[in-house]
């Protein structure tokens, strides 16, 4: 668990952070969004004390950050940032093990824990163990950069943009990896984007900042369904809002018992946008709809989608 | 069979083994040459220079280039760090001003100046050098420290690794090629500048060119030269080799 408590940052006289709060449930993903300059990377970077908080308090399970000697706390919390920052003279392998090595892990565990990292990063161990960082994609380098934030077993992984600079299709791969590795190791991820879609698709919270100061705190069906003010319902995407909230929802949860619909079946776990996007190429208002296993389970209607 | 062959060609054309080779033959067999020395100068008696052998030069001549170049690399190399990090950034335009007038400031003068302190040999020299070769060393240490990547530092710090850390596994490995090139240059021009010694009695290879510009004998100026200019071509090649291990982790594009 992580609580911000009147977080405050002051540049030059003024407030780039200002008397933030909120709570993150441990095991959480929380997305930090807002338009640049909006103070979400120095809220962040206040967490691992990169940057010194000016007032208020962040506690981590309870603990005053400022409790622990920085660089102590710093070696408990994993850090992946957008420009990756691996170290370019070492192999992937030694840039995996840096927070295990100053920790003092044994070799023979850090050789286990980069091999099971590698393998969490769907990459080929024994190929991209001992090359250097200039010889991966950008890709690559991004997926190193996670493993090497995962490397220590944090509770805690802060991620400033981490897929900012990688190209669509990668972007899009990469948050399909994370929601999967989020859910296979239960970590508590602060996760700043500027992308709200970044943010809904991942996200278990989303906190909006604007100005520095905290615009909404909420889940992203909360978010949408009750925007708190101009700047969150403009933010969070204005006259498409209603498309954002039919992706939260899946199909499974509005099903009528009906198995006469015809057509080829959509899987109950899709999202009701894609329900509705079949629904215009196929000019129907009706779809079949098939369990996990493949077996009939029911329909989606068009009016099902507009009530929530 | 064929790589052998490729093996053996990229000795064959190696520009050290080559220059190796001709700077091993002038040192150890210079009177060798004698008869094609006299034949060119008829007047100088002896042919070639028949003070102190010049493996002994040479040796003399690289003890003190070794010497100032690792007193200059010490300093340099401090100074750096020292004005790169927070506690040192006020002093930075000092330092380099400093190493800047110890460059400018021409070998010959120092030496004038050391020898009522310090009075006539090598010691004179040692200063000298040691002066003239910080500058290099000091200026591409500040470039090369500062030159690691924000994101590579900003990472390093996020994990937890200390300053010292940071300097030890990352600024200055990072580094090391920049600051290798200024101690290869500093080396060079000392390797050089020794030779001006001599005129404050130091024992180096510029014993037999200001003996013989003294006493106008061009063939001790000709075998001095020649084999200082083959001794710095030769630890040019050397740093080359260094540089390129310390590089293998560069961009090969």
């Amino acid at each position: 668990m992580i609580e911000f408590d009147r977080v405050t940052k002051l540049y030059g006289g003024k407030r780039a952070v200002a008397e933030v709060s909120f709570t993150v449930a441990g095991g959480a993903f929380c997305a930090l969004v807002g338009p640049s300059g909006a103070g979400k990377s120095t809220l962040l970077r206040m967490v691992n004390r990169l940057v010194a908080m000016d007032g208020g308090a962040v506690r981590i399970a309870g603990d005053d950050i400022t409790k622990l000697p920085a660089v102590n706390l710093r070696r408990r919390i994993g850090y992946a940032v957008q420009s990756v920052g691996l170290f370019p003279h070492w192999t992937v392998e030694d840039n995996i093990a840096t927070v295990p090595r100053l920790l003092q892990w044994p070799e023979d565990r850090i050789a286990a824990r980069v091999r099971e990292l590698l393998e969490l990063m769907r990459l080929d161990v024994e190929a991209t163990r001992r090359q250097y960082p200039h010889q991966l994609s950008g890709g690559q380098q991004q997926r190193i950069g996670v493993a090497r934030a995962l490397a220590a077993d944090p509770d805690l992984l802060l991620m400033d943009e981490p897929f900012g600079a990688l190209d669509p299709i990668t972007r899009r791969e990469l948050r399909a990896e994370l929601a999967r590795i989020h859910k296979a190791t239960g970590k508590t991820i602060l996760f700043v984007t500027h992308d709200i879609d970044e943010a809904l698709e991942l996200a278990d919270v989303i906190a909006i900042l604007r100005d520095g100061a905290l615009a909404q705190f909420g889940t992203p069906a909360d978010l949408l369904a009750r925007p708190a003010s101009d700047f969150v319902r403009e933010f969070m995407g204005g006259a498409t809002l209603g498309l954002k909230l039919l992706a939260q929802r899946r199909v499974g949860e509005h099903l009528r018992a009906d198995t006469s619909a015809p057509g080829a079946p959509i899987s109950r776990d899709a999202t009701l946008t894609e329900a509705l996007s079949q629904m215009v190429l196929r000019g129907t208002d009706r779809l079949p709809v098939s369990d996990a296993s493949g077996k009939p389970a029911g329909a989606v209607a068009l009016a099902d989608l507009i009530r929530s | 069979m064929k790589r052998e062959g490729a093996v053996t060609a990229r000795i064959l054309t190696d520009p050290l083994l080559w220059f190796g080779l001709a700077f091993a033959f002038f040192v150890a067999f210079m009177p060798v040459l004698a008869p094609i020395f006299a034949r060119a100068f008829p007047s100088i008696e002896p042919p070639v220079y028949a003070g102190d052998s010049f493996v002994a030069l040479w040796l003399f001549h690289a003890a003190l280039v070794a010497a100032s170049s690792l007193a200059a690399t010490i300093i340099g190399v401090s100074a750096g760090i020292f004005a790169t990090r927070a506690a040192g950034t006020e002093f930075r335009p000092t330092l380099e001003a400093l190493a800047t007038i110890g460059q400018t400031f021409p070998p010959v003068a120092v030496l004038a100046l050391a020898v009522p302190a310090l009075g006539y040999g090598a010691a004179p020299t040692f200063i000298a050098l040691t002066l003239y070769g910080i500058l290099p060393i000091l200026k591409n240490t500040i470039a090369g420290l500062t030159s690691a990547p924000a994101a590579v530092r900003d990472a390093a710090i996020g994990m937890g690794l200390t300053p010292l850390q940071i300097l030890r596994q990352v600024e200055l490995p990072l580094a090391a090629p920049v600051i290798l090139a200024g101690i290869r240059l500093s080396v060079i021009i000392n390797i050089g500048t020794a030779t001006i010694g001599s005129t404050v009695g130091a024992v180096t290879l510029g014993t037999p060119i200001i003996g013989g510009l003294v006493a106008n004998k061009i063939g001790y100026v000709i075998q001095g030269a020649i084999v200082v200019g083959l001794f710095a071509i030769v630890t040019d090649l050397l740093f080359e080799r260094i540089d390129r291990r310390l590089r293998r982790f560069a961009r090969r594009d």
